[in-house]
């Protein structure tokens, strides 16, 4: 004998789950709908910092994510460092993961020509340097802890680095991070010499940032793919993230209706089985 | 044409893990000793290159300071012969000391003060007093000690009246931040799969549009 329509609401197999969660987000990757997208306030505060730099002003990003992560932070790397070289302003990439050097890479190959970019002049990618919280730390004697970059060409001959006396001379530091690393640059860096913070972090990194986002620490945010795809039309720089924020707005769309459905039958055989002394949980 | 195989194999890889969400078989079980096998691999060629690049190729210019940090680091492996395994303490010991010396200078100003500071708001709008009332309670929740005066037939679970409360407003403040860190867990978990389908039917099977 077949089960009662609420039980059966409440065990809809997985495969049947994740065949209409691909189909779902297949069908707006395909024919895209246009559907709005809310500006986050975080990400605002994040843009309008950056377009208020000064051109020449030195933007120090640190990548610190690996291809485990990177479908939500390369896309949200690439409209900020687009945005920066749309505004002229000179970027020092320092991956603190060892992968990160890669992406930086992927710039200087890729997207650098498409800005009249020069490498030494407007950018420098510097080497990773193993340890964690002790290599943002060492950031504070600069000199010391990082006298080449990548290439391994001493920092004082590149022009970037004329007149850069240490970390003071950055204008803000931008953290792009698959954990809460983006932090030790808060207790390090900012606490030392104010240097102005704005973090860019997969979605689950936002509940440890909030705090210094509320208390001002860090000054904007940008989160997880739909933080790319704001920072994208914030900065008329269209890209990956914005292309994919109808899939995922669907995608959510039908994790709530599910989360729905299964309360639904819940309920409803709690009410019925309740009668007869019984739970509504399927046993 | 390395980029072209490349581009297939990921593909054939993406879909062989998505095929375990239907059905555990040989082609995810393959996909997933690869991927073990890879990462070790990775890990140890990672670690020997830091090891070279920091320690080695330095110590070979002549930077002989770095023979301590070296011999530091071969005594951790002190621990796998007994006679000699005291030894390990050691580099632990350094490790501790240095990483509690980093950590404390920063934290003490960034995470504790500055935080403090950003939780006495003038409770004049609805932000702030959600702010001070969520963070007061919260903390409230972890105080093992029974608050506010016993009311006659009252039993101390968590305190009495008005201590009762408190702890419960607390509750729901941990509740409503550990709702909203899983909603941007499953948000995240979705953001991967929409860039592997961008992967998989842009680049392999061309039916997203650029």
């Amino acid at each position: 004998m077949s089960s009662p329509w609420y039980e059966r609401l409440q065990s809809i197999p997985k495969p049947a789950i994740y065949a209409t969660l691909i189909l779902v987000f297949l069908v707006p990757l395909i024919r895209p709908m246009g559907l709005p997208l809310l500006m986050s306030e975080n990400t605002r505060k994040a843009y309008e910092y950056i377009d208020a730099l000064p051109e020449g002003s030195i933007v120090f990003h640190s990548i610190a994510f690996n291809p485990a992560v990177d479908a939500e932070n390369w896309p949200q790397m690439l409209a900020l460092v687009r945005h920066y070289m749309k505004n002229g302003l000179k970027i020092i990439f320092y991956p603190t993961m060892q992968e990160g050097g890669m992406y930086a890479e992927r710039i200087r190959s890729t997207y650098a020509a498409e800005y009249g970019y020069e490498y030494g002049e407007d950018y420098v990618i510097l080497p990773f340097k193993a340890g964690g919280e002790s290599a943002i730390a060492g950031l504070k004697d600069f000199w010391s802890f990082m006298p080449s970059d990548v290439d391994g060409t001493p920092l004082k001959d590149l022009p970037l680095f004329q007149g850069f006396t240490d970390m003071r001379d950055v204008d803000v530091i931008v953290p792009c991070t698959g954990s809460s690393d983006g932090l030790f640059y808060v207790s390090h860096l900012n606490a030392a010499y104010g240097t102005p913070i704005i973090m860019a972090g997969t979605a689950p990194v936002l509940p440890f940032i909030g705090p210094f986002l509320a208390s001002g620490q860090v000054k904007g945010a940008i989160i997880g793919l739909s933080g790319a795809a704001e920072y994208e039309i914030l900065a008329g720089v269209p890209g990956q993230a914005t292309g994919a924020m109808d899939a995922q707005s669907m995608g959510h769309l039908l994790i709530v209706g599910l989360v729905l459905i299964g309360n639904l039958g819940f309920l409803y055989g709690k009410r019925v089985n309740g009668k007869n002394g019984q739970n509504g949980r399927r046993s | 044409m390395a980029d072209t195989v490349g581009t297939y194999l990921s593909g054939l890889l993406i879909v062989a893990c998505f095929s375990y969400l239907f059905k555990e078989n040989r082609a995810f079980t393959y996909a997933e000793h690869l991927y073990v096998g890879f990462a070790a691999a990775q890990a140890i060629v990672l670690g020997w290159s830091n090891i070279k690049e920091m320690g080695l190729d330095p110590l070979r210019q002549g930077k002989f300071i770095l023979v301590i940090p070296l011999v530091l680091g071969v005594l951790l492996y002190a621990r796998y012969y007994k006679p000699l395994s005291h030894l390990a303490r050691f580099p632990l010991a350094f490790m501790m000391g240095a990483a509690a010396g980093v950590t404390i200078t920063g934290v003490i100003d960034a995470q504790l003060v500055a935080q403090v500071k950003a939780t006495m708001l003038p409770m004049t709008n609805l932000n702030n007093v959600v702010m001070v009332l969520g963070t007061a309670s919260t903390l409230a929740f972890f105080l093992f000690i029974p608050i506010g005066k016993k009311a006659e037939g009252v039993k101390a679970a968590n305190g009495f009246g008005a201590g009762n409360l408190v702890r419960n407003l607390g509750r729901a403040t941990i509740m409503l931040a550990f709702g909203s860190s899983y909603g941007y867990t499953v948000m995240a978990r979705l953001s991967y799969l929409v860039a592997r389908l961008q992967f998989l039917f842009g680049r392999i099977i061309p039916l997203i549009p650029d």
